[in-house]
């Protein structure tokens, strides 16, 4: 009928249009694409998830270095420094490992500062000293040329 | 064409019932064309305890190692909130921390107290991040952490924009929006995540909910807890000990 030609041609495009849609659409969507548990919070592509799951890990655990390292682990023993991991003050195990690089760290009075030096936002009860200077002065010792942290206190058992 | 009330109505009463059928068929097949999995759950928790963290900076230093975070960028950071008495809130964070932290210019006398707050992604159960992103590259993995797919990313910022916490940066290499990811890829494999691992104070603890004789699930039972701005109903993940109003 002619009355009705001019709405069947638009009822063709259209239908045209969303078939070329959806078509489009399954071949640009990635795989694994779509609702996932959640419209909001879980619209995505779930490969992500498994493919970051992969990502190399870096740093291992204290298990991994006392292994090998049996000296500094029995040195660590209980003492207050055994809560903390080598990697804490040494770096990521796999770099060490690939490198064969030592992981010896700088035996600087700042690489114990880093953690010991004074301020009013640590907790009181932890132990800090104002300076070097200031520590050895404190002890009624002179501070000489050359003195570190470690002349006195071995970082693997400092008390 | 002459059209009375009546006719209209039913017209566009049916038009109504057609198209919501059509959207729920449609939903429909999205979802069978993809089997939705279990759904999400929000099995994790990090608790950050302010009274015990020293603000040495070893976990940005291990965060920045273990996820390749760019220069100038944190995933995870650590700023020291100082309150004077009379009332002054200072706050500072330089480098993130990552290199600890210098004694503050003020006399100790005018100091009422000084505390540090280490920050990362609060990995919330309701994230605006999520909700926001246009094109489906952030998500909520099943587990129930917040995750971006480089793959899809535009670096739009959107995500960076709704996340009230600044916990999202345009990662300068991938061009991609990049955050703290609870270290999945370790989490995955049994581990703890890298700041956790070399946090010297245990001031960092990372843990499954519901596991109720793991170290997490004791603490939230046992402490009283707070969340950064619990008023933006993003409900966090992250619980911190010793939280004082001034903390935002």
């Amino acid at each position: 009928m002619k009355t009705y030609d001019h709405i069947i041609r638009f009822t063709l495009l259209i239908a045209a249009v969303i078939i070329g849609f959806c078509i489009i659409r399954t071949y640009m969507l990635p795989d694994s694409f779509g609702n996932h548990g959640s419209y909001s919070y879980a619209y995505c592509r779930a490969d992500s998830a498994d493919e970051q799951a992969l990502l190399p890990v870096l740093h291992q655990g204290a298990k991994h270095c006392s292994a090998c390292h049996t000296a500094q682990a029995a040195l660590l023993g209980d003492n207050t420094h055994s809560q903390l991991s080598c990697e804490s003050c040494h770096g990521g195990f796999r770099a060490h490992n690939n490198t064969t690089e030592r992981m010896a760290i700088g035996n600087t009075t700042d690489t114990c500062l880093v953690c010991h030096v004074r301020l009013d936002a640590r907790p009181a009860e932890f132990p800090q000293i104002d300076s070097l200077a200031a520590h050895v002065a404190d002890q009624d010792e002179a501070l000489l040329p050359g003195m570190t942290c470690t002349t006195c206190h071995d970082p693997h058992a400092p008390m | 064409m002459k059209q009375d009330r009546r006719e209209f109505i039913k017209k566009a009463g049916w038009t109504f019932i057609g198209s919501g059928l059509y959207i729920n068929l449609f939903s429909l097949g999205t979802s069978l064309a993809n089997p939705s999995r279990s759904g999400i759950q929000h099995l994790y928790a990090f608790i950050v305890d302010t009274e015990t963290c020293i603000g040495c900076g070893k976990c940005v230093a291990a965060c920045r190692a273990e996820n390749r975070v760019p220069p100038d960028n944190y995933r995870t950071w650590v700023e020291r909130y100082t309150l004077l008495k009379g009332g002054g809130v200072e706050v500072d964070s330089p480098q993130g921390g990552e290199h600890g932290f210098q004694p503050l210019a003020f006399a100790r006398a005018d100091i009422q107290k000084s505390f540090f707050v280490p920050k990362l992604c609060n990995h919330c159960a309701k994230p605006n991040c999520v909700q926001v992103c246009p094109v489906g590259a952030t998500y909520v993995s099943p587990e129930g952490f917040v995750l971006v797919d480089e793959k899809r990313c535009v670096g739009c910022s959107y995500c960076m924009q709704a996340c009230p916490y600044s916990a999202r940066f345009m990662n300068p290499v991938t061009h991609t929006a990049d955050k703290c990811t609870w270290c999945y890829h370790r989490i995955r494999r049994g581990m703890t995540t890298a700041c956790v691992e070399v946090c010297p104070a245990g001031a960092r603890l990372f843990g499954r909910v519901d596991d109720p004789a793991g170290p997490v699930a004791r603490l939230l039972k046992a402490r009283r807890l707070q969340v950064l701005k619990p008023e933006t109903g993003n409900e966090p993940m992250v619980f911190y000990v010793g939280l004082d109003k001034e903390v935002h």
